[in-house]
Protein backbone atom coordinates (compact mmCIF):
# COMPACT_ATOMS: atom_id res chain seq x y z
CA UNK A 1 0.00 0.00 0.00
CA UNK A 2 2.90 2.33 0.79
CA UNK A 3 4.28 1.76 -2.71
CA UNK A 4 0.97 2.71 -4.19
CA UNK A 5 0.91 6.09 -2.41
CA UNK A 6 4.54 6.80 -3.30
CA UNK A 7 3.79 6.02 -6.94
CA UNK A 8 0.75 8.27 -6.82
CA UNK A 9 2.70 11.18 -5.36
CA UNK A 10 5.43 10.74 -8.00
CA UNK A 11 2.78 10.76 -10.71
CA UNK A 12 1.15 13.88 -9.30
CA UNK A 13 4.53 15.62 -9.26
CA UNK A 14 5.34 14.54 -12.82
CA UNK A 15 1.99 15.66 -14.22
CA UNK A 16 2.28 19.03 -12.49
CA UNK A 17 5.83 19.52 -13.84
CA UNK A 18 4.66 18.54 -17.32
CA UNK A 19 1.78 21.05 -17.22
CA UNK A 20 4.15 23.89 -16.30
CA UNK A 21 6.60 22.83 -18.97
CA UNK A 22 3.89 22.46 -21.59
CA UNK A 23 2.57 25.94 -20.81
CA UNK A 24 6.03 27.30 -21.43
CA UNK A 25 6.62 25.48 -24.70
CA UNK A 26 3.16 26.12 -26.07
CA UNK A 27 2.57 29.75 -25.26
CA UNK A 28 6.18 30.79 -25.14
CA UNK A 29 7.75 33.07 -22.62
CA UNK A 30 6.01 36.26 -23.65
CA UNK A 31 2.68 37.53 -22.43
CA UNK A 32 1.76 37.91 -26.07
CA UNK A 33 1.75 34.13 -26.38
CA UNK A 34 -0.86 33.79 -23.65
CA UNK A 35 -2.84 36.61 -25.19
CA UNK A 36 -2.85 34.83 -28.53
CA UNK A 37 -4.48 31.81 -26.90
CA UNK A 38 -7.37 34.08 -25.91
CA UNK A 39 -7.46 36.04 -29.14
CA UNK A 40 -7.71 33.11 -31.52
CA UNK A 41 -11.10 31.71 -30.42
CA UNK A 42 -12.41 35.22 -29.90
CA UNK A 43 -11.60 36.14 -33.50
CA UNK A 44 -13.06 32.83 -34.65
CA UNK A 45 -16.34 33.49 -32.91
CA UNK A 46 -16.62 37.15 -33.76
CA UNK A 47 -16.13 36.34 -37.46
CA UNK A 48 -19.07 33.96 -37.43
CA UNK A 49 -21.20 36.25 -35.34
CA UNK A 50 -20.50 39.02 -37.86
CA UNK A 51 -21.31 36.82 -40.88
CA UNK A 52 -24.53 35.62 -39.27
CA UNK A 53 -25.79 39.04 -38.29
CA UNK A 54 -24.87 40.25 -41.78
CA UNK A 55 -27.04 37.48 -43.22
CA UNK A 56 -29.78 38.67 -40.91
CA UNK A 57 -29.96 35.37 -39.04
CA UNK A 58 -31.06 35.31 -35.47
CA UNK A 59 -30.52 32.70 -32.78
CA UNK A 60 -33.34 30.13 -32.66
CA UNK A 61 -32.75 29.88 -28.91
CA UNK A 62 -33.22 33.58 -28.33
CA UNK A 63 -30.40 35.85 -27.24
CA UNK A 64 -27.51 36.80 -29.46
CA UNK A 65 -26.02 34.89 -32.39
CA UNK A 66 -22.63 35.33 -30.74
CA UNK A 67 -23.82 33.39 -27.70
CA UNK A 68 -25.18 30.61 -29.92
CA UNK A 69 -21.86 30.29 -31.74
CA UNK A 70 -19.89 30.42 -28.49
CA UNK A 71 -21.96 27.68 -26.83
CA UNK A 72 -21.36 25.53 -29.90
CA UNK A 73 -17.70 26.31 -30.43
CA UNK A 74 -16.60 25.78 -26.84
CA UNK A 75 -17.67 22.12 -26.43
CA UNK A 76 -16.49 21.38 -29.97
CA UNK A 77 -13.07 22.98 -29.44
CA UNK A 78 -12.60 21.32 -26.07
CA UNK A 79 -13.36 17.92 -27.59
CA UNK A 80 -11.36 18.26 -30.79
CA UNK A 81 -8.34 20.01 -29.26
CA UNK A 82 -8.07 17.40 -26.53
CA UNK A 83 -8.21 14.62 -29.12
CA UNK A 84 -5.50 16.27 -31.25
CA UNK A 85 -3.29 17.28 -28.32
CA UNK A 86 -3.28 13.77 -26.91
CA UNK A 87 -2.60 12.29 -30.33
CA UNK A 88 0.65 14.27 -30.56
CA UNK A 89 1.55 14.17 -26.86
CA UNK A 90 4.00 11.28 -27.07
CA UNK A 91 5.87 12.40 -30.19
CA UNK A 92 6.20 15.92 -28.81
CA UNK A 93 7.57 14.70 -25.49
CA UNK A 94 9.68 11.77 -26.65
CA UNK A 95 12.88 13.00 -24.96
CA UNK A 96 11.11 13.10 -21.62
CA UNK A 97 10.28 9.42 -21.70
CA UNK A 98 13.95 8.70 -20.99
CA UNK A 99 13.19 9.75 -17.42
CA UNK A 100 11.87 6.62 -15.74
CA UNK A 101 9.26 8.63 -13.81
CA UNK A 102 7.61 10.01 -16.92
CA UNK A 103 5.12 7.68 -18.62
CA UNK A 104 3.14 8.08 -21.87
CA UNK A 105 0.01 8.29 -19.73
CA UNK A 106 1.46 11.22 -17.76
CA UNK A 107 2.23 13.33 -20.82
CA UNK A 108 -1.32 12.77 -22.08
CA UNK A 109 -2.92 13.51 -18.72
CA UNK A 110 -0.92 16.74 -18.47
CA UNK A 111 -2.04 17.83 -21.92
CA UNK A 112 -5.66 17.06 -21.15
CA UNK A 113 -5.64 19.09 -17.93
CA UNK A 114 -3.92 22.01 -19.65
CA UNK A 115 -6.42 21.89 -22.51
CA UNK A 116 -9.41 21.96 -20.15
CA UNK A 117 -7.92 24.86 -18.17
CA UNK A 118 -7.09 26.82 -21.32
CA UNK A 119 -10.50 26.32 -22.91
CA UNK A 120 -12.39 27.16 -19.71
CA UNK A 121 -10.38 30.37 -19.27
CA UNK A 122 -10.99 31.31 -22.90
CA UNK A 123 -14.71 30.56 -22.62
CA UNK A 124 -15.05 32.63 -19.46
CA UNK A 125 -13.11 35.47 -21.06
CA UNK A 126 -15.25 35.50 -24.22
CA UNK A 127 -18.43 35.22 -22.12
CA UNK A 128 -17.28 38.25 -20.16
CA UNK A 129 -16.78 40.20 -23.39
CA UNK A 130 -20.27 39.23 -24.54
CA UNK A 131 -21.72 40.42 -21.24
CA UNK A 132 -19.94 43.76 -21.58
CA UNK A 133 -21.29 44.09 -25.12
CA UNK A 134 -24.79 43.25 -23.94
CA UNK A 135 -24.80 40.03 -26.00
CA UNK A 136 -25.28 37.80 -22.96
CA UNK A 137 -27.80 38.42 -20.17
CA UNK A 138 -25.40 36.94 -17.56
CA UNK A 139 -27.69 34.04 -16.76
CA UNK A 140 -26.76 30.40 -16.69
CA UNK A 141 -29.54 27.86 -16.38
CA UNK A 142 -27.64 25.19 -14.46
CA UNK A 143 -23.98 25.75 -13.64
CA UNK A 144 -23.41 22.28 -12.14
CA UNK A 145 -24.67 20.68 -15.30
CA UNK A 146 -22.50 23.01 -17.35
CA UNK A 147 -19.43 21.83 -15.42
CA UNK A 148 -20.50 18.23 -15.91
CA UNK A 149 -20.61 18.74 -19.67
CA UNK A 150 -17.09 20.20 -19.57
CA UNK A 151 -15.88 16.94 -18.04
CA UNK A 152 -17.78 14.85 -20.56
CA UNK A 153 -16.24 16.90 -23.41
CA UNK A 154 -12.75 16.35 -21.99
CA UNK A 155 -13.49 12.66 -21.43
CA UNK A 156 -14.71 12.09 -24.97
CA UNK A 157 -11.75 14.07 -26.36
CA UNK A 158 -9.35 12.09 -24.18
CA UNK A 159 -10.86 8.78 -25.31
CA UNK A 160 -10.40 9.66 -28.97
CA UNK A 161 -7.00 11.18 -28.15
CA UNK A 162 -5.78 7.93 -26.55
CA UNK A 163 -6.96 5.88 -29.52
CA UNK A 164 -5.42 8.44 -31.89
CA UNK A 165 -2.11 8.31 -30.03
CA UNK A 166 -1.90 4.53 -30.33
CA UNK A 167 -2.97 4.56 -34.00
CA UNK A 168 -0.41 7.29 -34.78
CA UNK A 169 2.25 5.21 -33.06
CA UNK A 170 1.38 2.18 -35.19
CA UNK A 171 0.62 4.06 -38.42
CA UNK A 172 2.33 7.47 -38.48
CA UNK A 173 0.25 8.75 -41.42
CA UNK A 174 -2.92 8.41 -39.34
CA UNK A 175 -2.34 11.86 -37.80
CA UNK A 176 -3.31 13.56 -41.08
CA UNK A 177 -6.21 11.18 -41.58
CA UNK A 178 -7.75 12.22 -38.29
CA UNK A 179 -7.50 15.88 -39.29
CA UNK A 180 -9.37 15.14 -42.52
CA UNK A 181 -12.00 13.05 -40.73
CA UNK A 182 -12.60 15.86 -38.25
CA UNK A 183 -13.20 18.52 -40.87
CA UNK A 184 -16.83 17.63 -41.72
CA UNK A 185 -17.49 17.26 -37.99
CA UNK A 186 -17.09 20.99 -37.71
CA UNK A 187 -20.21 21.47 -39.80
CA UNK A 188 -22.11 18.40 -38.62
CA UNK A 189 -22.09 18.95 -34.87
CA UNK A 190 -24.51 21.82 -34.55
CA UNK A 191 -22.16 24.70 -33.88
CA UNK A 192 -23.99 26.90 -36.37
CA UNK A 193 -27.46 25.41 -36.00
CA UNK A 194 -29.54 23.79 -33.28
CA UNK A 195 -29.84 20.03 -33.72
CA UNK A 196 -33.25 19.71 -32.08
CA UNK A 197 -34.75 22.22 -34.57
CA UNK A 198 -33.67 20.17 -37.59
CA UNK A 199 -36.00 17.90 -39.54
CA UNK A 200 -36.43 14.34 -38.29
CA UNK A 201 -34.49 12.85 -41.19
CA UNK A 202 -31.48 15.07 -40.46
CA UNK A 203 -31.78 14.41 -36.72
CA UNK A 204 -31.70 10.67 -37.40
CA UNK A 205 -28.28 11.05 -39.01
CA UNK A 206 -26.98 13.60 -36.49
CA UNK A 207 -27.98 11.28 -33.67
CA UNK A 208 -24.89 9.10 -34.14
CA UNK A 209 -22.54 12.06 -33.76
CA UNK A 210 -21.65 12.28 -30.05
CA UNK A 211 -20.36 15.84 -30.47
CA UNK A 212 -23.84 17.00 -31.52
CA UNK A 213 -25.09 15.65 -28.18
CA UNK A 214 -22.28 17.43 -26.33
CA UNK A 215 -23.27 20.75 -27.83
CA UNK A 216 -26.99 20.19 -27.22
CA UNK A 217 -26.32 19.27 -23.60
CA UNK A 218 -24.11 22.29 -23.13
CA UNK A 219 -26.78 24.59 -24.55
CA UNK A 220 -29.51 23.00 -22.42
CA UNK A 221 -27.42 23.78 -19.35
CA UNK A 222 -26.66 27.30 -20.53
CA UNK A 223 -30.00 28.57 -21.84
CA UNK A 224 -32.87 29.04 -19.43
CA UNK A 225 -36.03 27.37 -20.60
CA UNK A 226 -34.34 25.31 -23.31
CA UNK A 227 -34.59 21.54 -22.97
CA UNK A 228 -33.27 19.73 -26.03
CA UNK A 229 -35.55 17.06 -27.48
CA UNK A 230 -32.61 15.74 -29.47
CA UNK A 231 -30.23 15.16 -26.56
CA UNK A 232 -29.66 11.57 -25.40
CA UNK A 233 -27.44 11.75 -22.32
CA UNK A 234 -27.37 8.01 -21.87
CA UNK A 235 -26.07 7.47 -25.39
CA UNK A 236 -23.41 10.16 -24.97
CA UNK A 237 -22.16 8.96 -21.60
CA UNK A 238 -22.10 5.31 -22.71
CA UNK A 239 -20.22 6.33 -25.86
CA UNK A 240 -17.70 8.37 -23.84
CA UNK A 241 -17.01 5.64 -21.32
CA UNK A 242 -16.61 3.03 -24.07
CA UNK A 243 -14.15 5.18 -26.02
CA UNK A 244 -12.17 6.01 -22.88
CA UNK A 245 -12.03 2.38 -21.89
CA UNK A 246 -10.79 1.31 -25.33
CA UNK A 247 -8.27 4.13 -25.40
CA UNK A 248 -6.79 3.16 -22.04
CA UNK A 249 -6.77 -0.50 -23.02
CA UNK A 250 -4.92 0.21 -26.29
CA UNK A 251 -2.39 2.39 -24.47
CA UNK A 252 -1.80 -0.37 -21.96
CA UNK A 253 -1.06 -2.81 -24.76
CA UNK A 254 1.60 -0.64 -26.41
CA UNK A 255 2.98 1.50 -23.58
CA UNK A 256 6.22 -0.48 -23.26
CA UNK A 257 6.76 -0.40 -27.02
CA UNK A 258 6.21 3.37 -27.04
CA UNK A 259 9.06 3.81 -24.57
CA UNK A 260 11.53 1.69 -26.51
CA UNK A 261 11.65 3.86 -29.57
CA UNK B 1 19.61 -2.82 -4.08
CA UNK B 2 18.94 -4.18 -7.53
CA UNK B 3 17.64 -7.60 -8.44
CA UNK B 4 16.89 -9.21 -11.80
CA UNK B 5 14.65 -12.26 -11.63
CA UNK B 6 14.68 -14.37 -14.82
CA UNK B 7 14.74 -11.31 -17.01
CA UNK B 8 14.52 -11.68 -20.78
CA UNK B 9 14.61 -8.89 -23.33
CA UNK B 10 14.68 -8.94 -27.11
CA UNK B 11 14.35 -6.36 -29.84
CA UNK B 12 12.55 -6.79 -33.13
CA UNK B 13 15.23 -6.28 -35.73
CA UNK B 14 14.16 -6.22 -39.36
CA UNK B 15 13.13 -9.76 -40.12
CA UNK B 16 14.33 -11.42 -36.96
CA UNK B 17 14.73 -10.83 -33.30
CA UNK B 18 17.82 -9.83 -31.40
CA UNK B 19 18.02 -11.36 -27.95
CA UNK B 20 19.77 -9.04 -25.52
CA UNK B 21 19.09 -10.79 -22.25
CA UNK B 22 18.05 -14.40 -22.00
CA UNK B 23 16.69 -15.46 -18.62
CA UNK B 24 19.14 -13.40 -16.57
CA UNK B 25 19.10 -13.30 -12.77
CA UNK B 26 21.34 -11.45 -10.34
CA UNK B 27 21.21 -9.62 -7.04
CA UNK B 28 23.40 -6.81 -5.70
CA UNK B 29 22.92 -5.22 -2.33
CA UNK B 30 23.41 -1.60 -1.35
CA UNK B 31 26.68 0.16 -2.07
CA UNK B 32 27.96 -2.18 -4.78
CA UNK B 33 29.43 -0.35 -7.78
CA UNK B 34 28.74 -2.19 -10.99
CA UNK B 35 30.48 -1.83 -14.34
CA UNK B 36 28.75 -3.11 -17.46
CA UNK B 37 30.89 -4.33 -20.35
CA UNK B 38 29.95 -5.67 -23.75
CA UNK B 39 30.54 -5.12 -27.45
CA UNK B 40 28.44 -2.59 -29.33
CA UNK B 41 24.87 -3.77 -29.61
CA UNK B 42 25.20 -6.29 -26.79
CA UNK B 43 22.49 -4.41 -24.88
CA UNK B 44 24.47 -2.45 -22.30
CA UNK B 45 22.42 0.72 -22.61
CA UNK B 46 19.18 -1.26 -22.67
CA UNK B 47 20.24 -3.06 -19.51
CA UNK B 48 20.96 0.29 -17.89
CA UNK B 49 17.59 1.67 -18.94
CA UNK B 50 15.94 -1.42 -17.52
CA UNK B 51 17.76 -0.92 -14.22
CA UNK B 52 16.51 2.67 -14.24
CA UNK B 53 12.97 1.58 -15.02
CA UNK B 54 12.71 3.46 -18.33
CA UNK B 55 12.25 0.13 -20.07
CA UNK B 56 10.48 -2.98 -18.95
CA UNK B 57 11.60 -6.58 -19.47
CA UNK B 58 9.71 -8.84 -21.89
CA UNK B 59 9.72 -11.52 -19.22
CA UNK B 60 10.79 -11.65 -15.59
CA UNK B 61 10.91 -9.09 -12.84
CA UNK B 62 13.20 -6.28 -11.77
CA UNK B 63 13.21 -5.23 -8.11
CA UNK B 64 15.00 -2.20 -6.76
CA UNK B 65 15.13 -0.26 -3.52
CA UNK B 66 16.53 3.21 -2.98
CA UNK B 67 16.44 6.11 -5.41
CA UNK B 68 17.91 5.64 -8.88
CA UNK B 69 19.00 8.41 -11.22
CA UNK B 70 17.89 8.51 -14.83
CA UNK B 71 20.48 6.97 -17.18
CA UNK B 72 22.99 9.74 -17.51
CA UNK B 73 24.28 10.09 -21.00
CA UNK B 74 24.90 12.52 -23.80
CA UNK B 75 21.37 12.14 -25.10
CA UNK B 76 19.93 13.79 -22.02
CA UNK B 77 16.25 14.63 -22.12
CA UNK B 78 16.46 18.34 -22.70
CA UNK B 79 13.92 20.40 -24.58
CA UNK B 80 15.86 22.52 -27.05
CA UNK B 81 13.48 25.48 -27.08
CA UNK B 82 13.63 25.86 -23.30
CA UNK B 83 16.64 27.26 -21.49
CA UNK B 84 19.00 25.14 -19.44
CA UNK B 85 17.50 26.60 -16.32
CA UNK B 86 13.93 25.76 -17.39
CA UNK B 87 14.95 22.21 -18.17
CA UNK B 88 16.56 22.07 -14.75
CA UNK B 89 13.34 23.18 -13.10
CA UNK B 90 11.43 20.39 -14.77
CA UNK B 91 13.87 17.73 -13.61
CA UNK B 92 13.90 19.15 -10.08
CA UNK B 93 10.12 19.00 -10.02
CA UNK B 94 9.87 15.39 -11.09
CA UNK B 95 12.53 14.35 -8.56
CA UNK B 96 11.19 16.64 -5.80
CA UNK B 97 14.55 18.42 -5.51
CA UNK B 98 14.99 21.97 -4.25
CA UNK B 99 15.10 24.20 -7.36
CA UNK B 100 17.09 27.09 -5.84
CA UNK B 101 19.70 24.78 -4.36
CA UNK B 102 20.11 22.74 -7.54
CA UNK B 103 20.30 25.88 -9.72
CA UNK B 104 23.15 27.21 -7.61
CA UNK B 105 25.05 23.91 -7.67
CA UNK B 106 24.58 23.53 -11.43
CA UNK B 107 25.62 27.13 -12.14
CA UNK B 108 28.80 26.64 -10.11
CA UNK B 109 29.67 23.26 -11.49
CA UNK B 110 28.74 23.54 -15.15
CA UNK B 111 30.53 26.88 -15.72
CA UNK B 112 27.82 27.75 -18.24
CA UNK B 113 27.45 31.28 -16.91
CA UNK B 114 24.77 33.29 -18.69
CA UNK B 115 24.27 30.47 -21.19
CA UNK B 116 22.29 28.65 -18.51
CA UNK B 117 19.44 31.04 -19.31
CA UNK B 118 19.69 30.58 -23.08
CA UNK B 119 17.75 27.93 -25.05
CA UNK B 120 19.45 24.55 -25.04
CA UNK B 121 19.45 24.45 -28.89
CA UNK B 122 22.17 27.09 -28.83
CA UNK B 123 24.46 24.83 -26.75
CA UNK B 124 27.40 22.90 -28.12
CA UNK B 125 27.57 19.15 -27.42
CA UNK B 126 30.11 19.85 -24.71
CA UNK B 127 27.86 22.42 -23.03
CA UNK B 128 24.90 20.05 -23.09
CA UNK B 129 26.97 17.31 -21.53
CA UNK B 130 28.25 19.69 -18.86
CA UNK B 131 24.71 20.68 -18.00
CA UNK B 132 23.60 17.04 -17.88
CA UNK B 133 26.50 16.02 -15.71
CA UNK B 134 26.19 18.99 -13.33
CA UNK B 135 22.46 18.43 -13.01
CA UNK B 136 22.76 14.79 -12.13
CA UNK B 137 25.45 15.51 -9.57
CA UNK B 138 23.30 18.22 -7.99
CA UNK B 139 20.40 15.89 -7.27
CA UNK B 140 20.92 13.28 -4.57
CA UNK B 141 20.42 9.67 -5.55
CA UNK B 142 21.32 6.39 -3.86
CA UNK B 143 22.41 4.95 -7.19
CA UNK B 144 23.81 6.87 -10.15
CA UNK B 145 23.37 5.29 -13.56
CA UNK B 146 26.00 6.42 -16.01
CA UNK B 147 26.08 5.71 -19.72
CA UNK B 148 29.46 6.68 -21.18
CA UNK B 149 29.40 10.19 -19.86
CA UNK B 150 32.90 10.32 -18.39
CA UNK B 151 35.29 12.29 -20.52
CA UNK B 152 33.06 15.27 -21.10
CA UNK B 153 34.63 18.55 -22.15
CA UNK B 154 38.27 19.55 -21.72
CA UNK B 155 40.86 18.08 -19.40
CA UNK B 156 40.11 20.51 -16.60
CA UNK B 157 36.43 19.75 -16.61
CA UNK B 158 37.18 16.03 -16.71
CA UNK B 159 39.26 16.38 -13.56
CA UNK B 160 36.35 18.18 -11.95
CA UNK B 161 33.92 15.45 -12.96
CA UNK B 162 36.21 12.83 -11.55
CA UNK B 163 36.49 14.66 -8.25
CA UNK B 164 32.72 15.10 -8.02
CA UNK B 165 32.24 11.46 -8.88
CA UNK B 166 34.70 10.29 -6.26
CA UNK B 167 32.90 12.42 -3.71
CA UNK B 168 29.55 10.91 -4.72
CA UNK B 169 30.80 7.36 -4.59
CA UNK B 170 31.39 7.76 -0.85
CA UNK B 171 27.65 7.78 -0.08
CA UNK B 172 26.11 6.55 -3.30
CA UNK B 173 26.80 3.68 -5.59
CA UNK B 174 27.39 3.78 -9.31
CA UNK B 175 26.26 1.54 -12.12
CA UNK B 176 28.05 2.41 -15.32
CA UNK B 177 28.45 1.48 -18.94
CA UNK B 178 31.82 2.35 -20.37
CA UNK B 179 34.23 1.45 -23.13
CA UNK B 180 37.11 2.78 -21.12
CA UNK B 181 38.76 0.00 -19.15
CA UNK B 182 40.40 2.52 -16.85
CA UNK B 183 37.04 3.99 -15.87
CA UNK B 184 35.69 0.51 -15.21
CA UNK B 185 38.76 -0.28 -13.10
CA UNK B 186 38.41 2.95 -11.12
CA UNK B 187 34.77 2.65 -10.21
CA UNK B 188 33.58 -0.95 -10.33
CA UNK B 189 33.48 -3.55 -7.58
CA UNK B 190 31.73 -6.02 -9.85
CA UNK B 191 31.56 -6.35 -13.61
CA UNK B 192 28.67 -7.62 -15.69
CA UNK B 193 29.86 -8.86 -19.06
CA UNK B 194 27.10 -9.01 -21.66
CA UNK B 195 27.45 -11.29 -24.66
CA UNK B 196 24.87 -13.08 -26.78
CA UNK B 197 22.07 -12.74 -24.26
CA UNK B 198 24.10 -14.07 -21.37
CA UNK B 199 25.48 -12.12 -18.45
CA UNK B 200 28.74 -13.09 -16.81
CA UNK B 201 29.22 -11.79 -13.29
CA UNK B 202 32.83 -11.13 -12.26
CA UNK B 203 33.88 -10.15 -8.76
CA UNK B 204 37.40 -9.83 -10.12
CA UNK B 205 37.41 -6.78 -12.39
CA UNK B 206 40.70 -7.71 -14.09
CA UNK B 207 39.36 -11.12 -15.01
CA UNK B 208 36.30 -9.49 -16.61
CA UNK B 209 38.46 -7.08 -18.57
CA UNK B 210 40.68 -9.89 -19.83
CA UNK B 211 37.62 -11.85 -20.91
CA UNK B 212 36.10 -8.79 -22.60
CA UNK B 213 39.30 -8.06 -24.52
CA UNK B 214 39.27 -11.63 -25.77
CA UNK B 215 35.75 -11.15 -27.18
CA UNK B 216 36.59 -7.84 -28.79
CA UNK B 217 39.60 -9.11 -30.76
Amino acid sequence: MKNFWTALSVQRRVIFALILRETRTRYGKTRLGHLWALFEPLAHMLTFAAIFSFMGRSSPLGGSVALLVLTGLFPYALFSNTATQLMNAVSANRVLLSYPHVTPFDVMAARMILEVLTQVVVFTFVLFILAVQGLWDMRIDNILELITVVFVCAGLGAGFGLINAVLTFKFPSYAQTFGILMRPMYFMSGIFFVASYMSTSIQNILYYNPVAHLIEWFRSAMYEGYESSFLDKKYLVTFTITVLFFGLLLLRLVRHKIRQQ
Amino acid sequence: MIEFQNVSKAYALGSGKKVLLDNVSFFFGEGVNIGILGVNGAGKSTALRMIAGSETPDKGKILRSGTFSWPLGFAAGFNGSLSGEENLRFICRIYAANIAKVTKLVADFSELGEALYEPVVTYSTGMRARLAFALSMAIEFDVYLVDEIMGVGDRLFQEKCKAAFNEKSKQSSIIMVSHSMNTIRDYSDVVLLLSNGNVGIYEDVEEAIAKYEKIVV
